[in-house]
């Protein structure tokens, strides 16, 4: 096993069930045993600590580190540091965090469902192809364009989970979702679209000229 | 009227309806339309209807199913020209980017596509995938996929812009440098001197203002130099055994040479009249701007590759044309706009100290300028004419003065080469045309001009300059130089040549291949546009580098 | 899920003292009485040594008296103990792979010798974490695949050759592919070997008369593998022949694709005529050195140590000191004078011809790199950092000693084998003490100074080893690969959409048209169960044998459980 196994989704989920922090110590570049898991692990953090910035969680208490199986004294500097910038922030969801407990779980609720959603995975794992061989129209990304991608895809990865998650507790119009979710109207109506679009969404009935929005079962 | 075509241009309701409408009187119709399905989303499940409610227009099976109906769809009018009384359509047809007879609707791609991008259907209120179906009930899924960025697209060579300004980003500047010589083979030079349109083009100025696409290009390249990497361009082991010759060493001539060697031809001779190589930007582009040295070294990485320059060897005196297309197999002509036009006014050639401003540049460049005395006038208002201005400035002339008969506005000059002839203290007079050339003694005393006000415009769009009468005034100076504009120097050919020749004297050459009516002779750059960029006489050359590829293989 | 589910999860908790080195600072006590309350925990014993002949016996017979289904050993290292701990699970009757392994030792009683409370805390939660998983554990079968009996062995240098005919001797087929026009690699250019001064021609023609004589022996000069596909036993590589590309089948891949010497552009005035390197030396040495050579300078790490290159070269001492003795064997009166670091000369016989060196009158001055010496057109200055003042050596001739650098081509190598490098370029090994002759991947060895510089001696031994690890899975005529592998758990929610084949490090992936469509496939033998494609996988459809997503996340819940 290799730092590569690491799914985002369970990190999230960790976290959701009160992890307070996390540092995953690879090898360095280059030297890995299993020759790139390595650079997947270090892109499946990175994606994850921006996920966790964008919902409030401090995102350093997720961390990526590198060292060698000789470096006995880099470990514990690495393994110290680490453990007195967690011991700083106390608990998740307190002052270390922009967001609080309890709104903080479900919030990473929401990133575990994004990290564990095809788009993000999809996107990760097209990472390398994408910065190395290129797409098929051989048009190669450079990590600028990809990380710039990536934020993108974040924020609007995390505000349709949410609306997801709320749609699951029941119908709802646009405005409901936008007060509930605290994001702009326009915005939600924009993922209602989409989400109607790809059939996941779907019309529930009209109240007072406001159209309500229903969850469709999806097949497994 | 058995041959009536009509062109409908939209496959929705109303297009299909006409369309119909159209065969019945016994016309030939062809349906353009913009979509890949006709029938547009009037059944968009997705909309305030419901499934059940949808329902599909009958008329669309009777299109489909119609002889004399032809359907265009995903395509897109280009140009519209009259023709004798008829109209002539030029229609892009995309090819789908997915195999619809494949698809099950399964909705899988719509829902992971990571692009989200605003629907264009209802001018961006909602979001749509790049993925997506145009019609539900018609089916009709496709991938939009963005084309080349407007930079790229702009940029005469279609530097991939998009990849090496990110490369920079990234830090990756030697692999940037990399990018870009896949396409271009002076990066520093032209990163010091383009006028990059790219960047005119640039969508970031809605922002804040453009990216310097430019000089990131000199930038890179001066990374390289500056960690004293010496570079190599590559050539295949697998070489080709034709001849190529290559009349004129400048950056169409270069590039032409460079791409050959690229594509294995190891038997490449530039021709070049010059004892320097670069063409116009050895000669007309100052050294304040384009360092000799530095573009020694970029000329040095394409001699590299094997190719042979021959200087101070001009075709028609020195080595007779016929020569060259008898004894090499294929023949390039890039010999640019070395020309200077006259003034055409009085006085013009009677006396000494009129001297145009390639020759001006020129003669500069290659040191056989005599010492700068007195005053210089230079007439014109193009990159040229600062270029002459800003020289003859450094060369100690007294007084300089740009006379240009337009505005500041109208001025053809990049904006910041005017700036900084005036602050250099060069002495634009706008407004101001030349009406005759004074001389005592057979030398130029100076130069009588008369004041111009702007009228109406004219076919370019800009004012036209009418004189003021009684306005003539008297600029006293012992130099004169016309920056008015090159034109092409073909004395080479012979009396009787047969090649197609504009009326601007300049090659006329097929777009595709850069290839000339005479077979096995190519022409690009200056020679075939005019006076123009260099980008864009690269281009020339890198059109025509591929056109003698395929002429050469399909012998 | 498994049949195992039916029946009760039964889990033998094995607690180890480990002599002291656990008992001593762990509270034991507390330990096997917190094991005690775990779920599905039927039975915890303590041991001195669980890895003991006694230990062992009592896993098995807590195994069979107990009725165990799940084995777990709170110890050391699974690195040095799990095969061993795994097949006495075998032995008892006990699929190997329902068995876990917690490390108390390395992981708490060793860095928390001064804190008990906290160590033994630690200690509990990873044996509740282990635990946890293994009521998930599910019985794995090993994988067995055919070899081919055939080596391909890259580089024709002396460890290429060495091998080739070790392994050729034992009646395997090899395919020895060198770049070169000629055999021999660096023995090409080599004069004498030290200590022993034998002939470098005289070795090299004896191998490679041996190696074109030998019927099993197929050699392709002015070659290069350019893919190589597959896993062990069953590779296919393509091989770019002067008469076009082959396609062979091979069994095993030995890499002896050696180093090159440095070449000190820019250094110490080097010129290839009056300062030379210890390559050049050796050519000179052969043609007979003109008598006109009186001073003779040596500077020693050109090159190395330093930034770029940090490491030290190794072997260029002794062949600083042995080319030192053959100049003074062919000019007696030459002064000769070596500028040293560190002399490096390891082993006796490199000692003893040090010290001869030094009777023949070879003087030696150290140096200081922050004061490193200067050549000048006919002398050297150099700061004697023991006399604490500059010198001046007269010298007709500077040797500069270059350390052996990496091929230029080693990542396009690393590239087509799917093996690792190191941050000089050398290829890594599996491990430096466990498999130094073998890489992580399977079936793919290496021998010489692809690793590091090494002398002809131990390019030798290398060679030899190499080929004895690499006839080993040829003899056995199959390979037995660890189940731990990704397995496509979830077979109808796979998509076949290739994210994980493109990612896949071992090229273990494929992607396979079945009669439900596209979907992957796992070829167990190159699998090495890293697990990037099941992070990576949007479908969740692969997984990890004994690493799966519910093993893993039940030992992370196992951890977060509020005591």
């Amino acid at each position: 096993m290799c730092t590569g196994r690491i799914d985002p989704a369970m990190v999230a989920r960790a976290f959701q069930k009160r992890l307070d922090g996390l540092m995953v110590v690879g090898c360095y570049f280059g030297d890995c045993h299993y020759i790139s898991g390595n650079v997947q692990a270090k892109a499946k953090i990175d994606t994850t600590r921006k996920l966790f910035k964008h919902i409030g969680v401090n995102e350093e208490r997720l961390a990526f580190r590198q060292c060698s199986s000789g470096e006995a004294s880099v470990f514990v500097k690495l393994v110290t540091e680490f453990d007195e910038k967690i011991r700083s922030l106390g608990p998740l969801g307190g002052d270390g965090d922009r967001v609080k407990a309890p709104e903080i779980f479900g919030k990473l609720e929401a990133a575990e469902a994004v990290l564990a959603g095809e788009k993000i995975r999809w996107v990760m794992g097209k990472r390398t192809p994408f910065l190395e061989t290129g797409n098929i129209y051989g048009e190669i990304f450079t990590e600028h364009e990809f990380n710039r991608a990536m934020d993108m895809i974040i924020v609007e990865e995390i505000e349709v989970q949410e609306i997801l998650a709320k749609l699951k507790e029941g119908a709802r119009s646009v405005k409901d979702l936008a007060g509930d979710l605290a994001i702009p109207s326009e915005r939600v109506f924009r993922y209602i679209t989409a989400l109607k679009r790809k059939g996941m969404v779907a019309l529930d009935n009209v109240a007072d000229r406001s159209p309500i929005f229903q969850l469709v079962p999806q097949e497994v | 009227m058995d041959d009536k075509t009509v062109l409908i241009v939209g496959g929705g309701l109303d297009g299909v309806r006409t369309a119909l409408e159209q065969v019945e009187t016994g016309a030939q119709v062809t349906i353009v339309e913009k979509f890949p399905t006709l029938g547009a989303e009037r059944i968009p499940r997705d909309r305030l209807i419901r499934p059940e409610q949808a329902f599909i227009n009958p008329d669309l099976e009777k299109v489909r199913d119609h002889n004399n109906i032809r359907i265009l769809t995903y395509s897109d009018i280009k140009k519209i020209n009259r023709d004798n009384g008829k109209l002539r359509v030029r229609i892009l047809k995309h090819s789908l980017r997915v195999d619809n007879s494949k698809c099950n609707d399964c909705k899988a791609c719509i829902q992971v596509c990571p692009v989200n991008m605003f629907d264009d259907f209802d001018e961006g209120l909602g979001f749509r995938t790049a993925v997506d179906f145009c019609n539900l009930a018609t089916g009709g899924y496709n991938i939009y996929k963005e084309d080349m960025p407007v930079c790229q697209e702009t940029c005469p060579v279609n530097l991939d812009i998009r990849a090496y300004v990110g490369l920079i980003a990234d830090g990756k500047h030697l692999e940037s440098l990399a990018k870009i010589r896949e396409r271009l083979p002076l990066p520093g030079s032209i990163g010091r001197i383009c006028p990059h349109p790219c960047e005119t083009a640039c969508n970031r100025q809605y922002l804040d203002e453009p990216i310097s696409i430019c000089f990131l290009k000199r930038f890179v390249s001066d990374v390289e130099l500056s960690q004293e990497i010496e570079p190599v361009y590559e050539t295949p082991e697998h070489k080709y055994p034709e001849k190529i010759a290559i009349v004129g060493a400048g950056p169409a001539g270069l590039t032409c040479a460079h791409d050959l060697a690229r594509l294995g031809y190891e038997h490449i001779k530039i021709f070049e009249s010059l004892p320097v190589p670069g063409g116009y930007l050895w000669v007309g582009i100052p050294e304040y701007r384009l360092p000799k040295k530095l573009l020694q070294r970029e000329v040095d990485l394409i001699c590299n590759m094997g190719v042979e320059i021959q200087y101070n060897t001009r075709i028609g005196k020195d080595v007779a044309f016929e020569n060259l297309t008898n004894d090499y197999d294929a023949l390039f002509i890039g010999i640019g706009c070395h020309m200077g036009l006259k003034l055409r006014v009085p006085g013009e050639d009677d006396y000494e100290g009129i001297v145009d401003c390639v020759t001006f540049l020129r003669e500069q460049a290659l040191g056989n300028l005599p010492k700068a005395k007195g005053k210089l006038i230079v007439i014109g208002g193009g990159n040229a004419a600062i270029d002459s201005a800003r020289v003859g400035w450094r060369m100690g002339f007294d007084k300089v003065y740009i006379l240009y008969r337009r505005t500041k506005k109208e001025m053809p000059a990049n904006s910041w080469e005017i700036d900084a002839a005036e602050h250099e203290g060069v002495i634009l007079q706008y407004l101001a045309a030349p009406v005759e050339i004074l001389g005592e003694n057979g030398k130029v005393t100076g130069m009588k001009c008369i004041k111009m006000e702007l009228g109406e415009p004219d076919d370019s769009g800009r004012r036209r300059p009418v004189p003021i009468e009684g306005s003539e005034y008297i600029i006293d100076a012992e130099t004169i130089v016309p920056a008015i504009s090159q034109g092409t120097d073909l004395r080479f050919l012979d009396e009787g040549h047969d090649f197609d020749l504009s009326r601007w004297n300049t090659f006329l050459i097929d777009e595709e291949t850069g290839a000339t009516n005479i077979p096995g002779v190519f022409a690009g750059g200056d020679v075939v546009t005019g006076p123009d960029i260099a980008i864009r006489a690269i281009a020339g050359g890198k059109r025509a580098a591929v056109g003698i590829h395929e002429y050469l293989r399909s012998k | 899920m498994p049949e195992n589910n039916d029946q009760d999860i039964r889990i033998g908790v094995f607690i180890c003292h480990c002599g002291s080195n656990i008992a001593g600072y762990l509270d034991m006590e507390a330990l096997s009485d917190y094991a005690q309350t775990l779920p599905n925990v039927t039975f915890v014993q303590r041991n001195l040594y669980s890895c003991s002949e006694g230990g062992i016996n009592e896993i098995k017979k807590g195994i069979k008296e107990q009725n165990l289904n799940r084995v777990v050993v709170a110890s050391c290292t699974p690195r040095t103990h799990e095969p061993l701990f795994r097949s006495s699970c075998e032995e008892a009757g006990l699929n190997p792979y329902l068995f876990e392994m917690v490390n108390i030792r390395d992981q708490c009683s060793w860095v928390h010798m001064r804190e008990q409370e906290d160590g033994t805390a630690k200690a509990k939660d990873l044996i509740r974490m282990g635990i946890a998983k293994a009521a998930l554990l599910e019985p794995q079968e090993s994988i067995m695949s055919e070899v081919c009996a055939r080596a391909l062995v890259i580089g024709g240098g002396i460890a290429g050759m060495t091998a080739s005919t070790a392994l050729a001797r034992r009646g395997y087929e090899v395919v020895l592919v060198e770049k070169e026009e000629n055999l021999g690699g660096m023995l090409n250019h080599l004069n004498k070997l030290g200590p022993t001064m034998t002939d470098a021609g005289d070795l090299m023609e004896e191998k490679i008369q041996e190696i074109v004589q030998h019927a099993k022996i197929t050699v392709f000069t002015q070659s290069r593998v350019t893919a190589v596909q597959g896993f062990i036993g069953k590779f296919e590589a393509d091989i770019e022949t002067q008469s076009g590309v082959k396609k062979i089948d091979i069994g095993v891949i030995l890499m002896a694709t050696g180093g090159r010497a440095f070449v000190p552009e820019g250094l110490y005035g080097y010129d290839g005529q009056r300062v030379i390197t210890q390559l050049e030396m050796e050519q000179l040495l052969k043609n007979g050195l003109n008598s006109d050579i009186k001073n003779v300078v040596m500077i020693q790490c050109v090159g190395s140590r330093n930034q770029e290159r940090p490491y030290c070269s190794r072997i260029c001492c002794q062949i600083a000191v042995k080319n030192a003795i053959l100049i003074k064997d062919q000019i007696p009166d030459a002064t000769i004078s070596i500028l040293y670091r560190d002399m490096q000369m390891y082993g006796v016989e490199n000692e003893e011809m040090f010290r001869d060196s030094k009777a023949k009158g070879v003087r030696y001055i150290h140096y200081d790199p922050a004061r490193s010496p200067q050549t000048e057109s006919d002398q050297v200055r150099v700061y004697h950092s023991l006399l604490g003042r500059e010198m001046a050596l007269p010298a007709d001739l500077v040797v500069l000693s270059t350390p052996i650098v990496a091929p230029e081509d080693a990542d396009v190598t690393s590239q087509l084998l799917r093996v690792p490098v190191d941050e000089n370029g050398f290829f890594l090994e599996g491990h430096v003490k466990l498999k130094p002759l073998d890489f992580a991947t399977d079936g793919v060895f290496l021998c010489g100074s692809a690793r590091f510089p090494a002398n002809i001696r131990e390019v030798i031994a290398q060679g030899l080893g190499a080929a004895s690890r690499a006839s080993i899975p040829m003899s056995k005529g199959s390979v037995v690969v660890e189940p731990i592998i990704s397995v496509l758990a979830d077979e109808d929610a796979c998509r076949g959409c290739g994210l994980c084949v493109a990612l896949c490090p071992y090229g273990a992936l494929e992607i396979r048209h079945t009669e439900k469509g596209r979907k992957v496939h796992v070829i167990d033998v190159a699998c090495k169960g890293c697990g990037v494609c099941a992070a990576t996988c949007y479908q969740h459809a692969l997984t990890i044998n004994s690493y799966t997503d519910q093993q893993l996340e039940a030992q992370i819940d196992a951890f977060l459980i509020e005591d």
